[in-house]
């Protein structure tokens, strides 16, 4: 057969090899160690940008520094220097956990969960509040708010036992601050070691109807077959997440994932804690522009439904 | 012309609609998949570092489908192209099935791979025919 000659097979073949040369120079040339950012500089470069509402100096050079690392201990450490300096002036809210299902990390390349602090005294806003963008990039995420009504959470080995400490269920939209330059990181928004460094981009949510695991006695079930759907304002539907059938974990794992994280650091949840469950949408990224009236997101749980509005202002 | 179109597949898909069919969006696939592989697109940096192949492998890859998916025009190299665009399928479906990926992140090299198989089968076909004419005369 003419296609299988021998010259065909010398040509292809050096042609493949010239490409697989070509592969590696580009590879040397893009791996090459970004300059104008350190980790030194990171925690005050990160916090700047968070207290100042603007986007992270050297946004790209930093996502490549943590991409060259990819190392979550390296970015969780970025991120308790960024924090060091939000904490002194500003009060601690809550916890979040990224990437909290195991059956992602592979995928997003990661070895465990990402954790982050909320801090801020403009953390949380009224269920139906219009929230101030204030030229941030805010991204607009159906979530969930436990609340933590036993400090004997922080000894639970299981998921069904962590949900007995579990006093209390909010509705929740949260609104993480994407700090890093949209212009300079465009498809890389998203990239986890990053996100780690800027904590999560934890930053504001508005907080919705609630209700007590108490009054559900099927409670662990139920909001393992929760439905979480999300709707413009003029009522058609903006997303629907199924968490049975798009998690393969229980989504009160996370309260164990963050009690790990504080113990780590010589911390503990307390009573009253609360603790942000992740995004529950179909897609990663829904930056909040302004609107005329409000979203709402109802939560399916069981029998009983609770909802949250927002509206988004300049 | 007569000449140019002859050193082309097109012949081939002339006789096999079908062929035709299943290469041009095949194509267009590989060259999207190729700039994204080039122009280093996080989403698969991130899935490259997930799965532990360094970032030269992806830049090789997204080279090999670009030429590959031109290859699948060009007569001489339709049959050689299409088993290498194989390969690189075969080896992305054994990736998302050794790693347990979920359907909406594997589906679209579970769906491509019994395409370019069936358009690497096309092509030796041809080949083999055209061989025998060839001897024929």
């Amino acid at each position: 057969m003419q296609d299988f000659r021998r010259e065909n097979w010398v040509y292809g073949g050096a042609f493949i090899a010239g490409l697989a040369v070509i592969a590696i120079v580009q590879s040397v040339l893009w791996s090459q160690a970004p300059a104008d950012c350190s980790l030194e500089t990171f925690g005050r470069d990160a916090a700047a940008a968070w207290n100042n509402r603007e986007h992270l100096a050297n946004s790209a050079c930093y996502q490549k520094l943590f991409r060259d690392l990819s190392d979550l201990d390296v970015s969780q450490q970025a991120a308790r220097d960024m924090e060091g300096i939000l904490a002194r002036d500003h009060p601690r809210r809550g916890y979040k956990i990224g990437g909290h299902d195991p059956s992602m990390w592979d995928v997003i390349g990661l070895p465990g969960p990402m954790f982050g602090v909320i801090y801020g005294e403009d953390a949380f806003f009224e269920n139906g509040a219009t929230v101030p963008i204030d030229g941030q990039v805010l991204n607009y995420e159906p979530d969930l708010l436990l609340r933590i009504g036993d400090e004997r959470i922080n000894e639970a080995d299981t998921v069904e036992e962590a949900m007995r400490y579990v006093d209390r269920i909010y509705a929740f939209i949260e609104l993480p601050l994407l700090l890093g330059d949209p212009d300079e990181l465009k498809d890389g928004f998203i990239y986890p070691f990053l996100m780690q460094a800027t904590n999560l981009g934890a930053r504001h949510g508005v907080i919705g109807e609630y209700l007590d695991t108490a009054d559900d006695p099927d409670i662990f079930d139920n909001l393992r077959n929760m439905t979480v759907i999300s709707a413009n304002p003029d009522g058609t539907q903006r997303s629907i997440y199924q968490v049975a059938e798009r998690d393969s974990v229980h989504p009160v794992l996370v309260a164990l994932q963050v009690a790990e994280s504080l113990r780590e650091r010589g911390e503990a949840l307390q009573v009253g804690d609360l603790i942000s469950l992740g995004a529950m949408m179909e897609a990663f990224i829904d930056v909040a522009v302004p609107i005329e009236g409000k979203r709402h997101v109802h939560y399916y749980i069981g029998d009983r439904v609770i909802s949250v509005s927002a509206g988004f202002g300049e | 012309m007569g000449r140019i179109l002859a050193q082309t597949t097109l012949p081939r898909m002339a006789g096999n609609h079908l062929l035709f069919v299943l290469t041009v969006p095949m194509t267009f696939i590989f060259f999207m998949a190729a700039s994204m592989k080039i122009g280093a697109n996080w989403m698969l940096i991130m899935g490259f570092d997930g799965y532990g192949y360094p970032i030269a492998f992806m830049f090789f890859l997204g080279y090999a489908e670009f030429f590959g998916a031109i290859s699948l025009w060009i007569r001489r190299w339709a049959l050689l192209g299409a088993m290498g665009l194989s390969v690189i399928l075969l080896g992305a479906s054994l990736t998302h099935i050794v790693n347990n990926d979920p359907i909406n992140l594997a589906g679209m090299a579970y769906a491509m791979t019994p395409v370019m198989l069936l358009i690497t089968f096309y092509h030796w076909r041809a080949a083999r025919r055209e061989g025998d004419t060839t001897t024929n005369q």
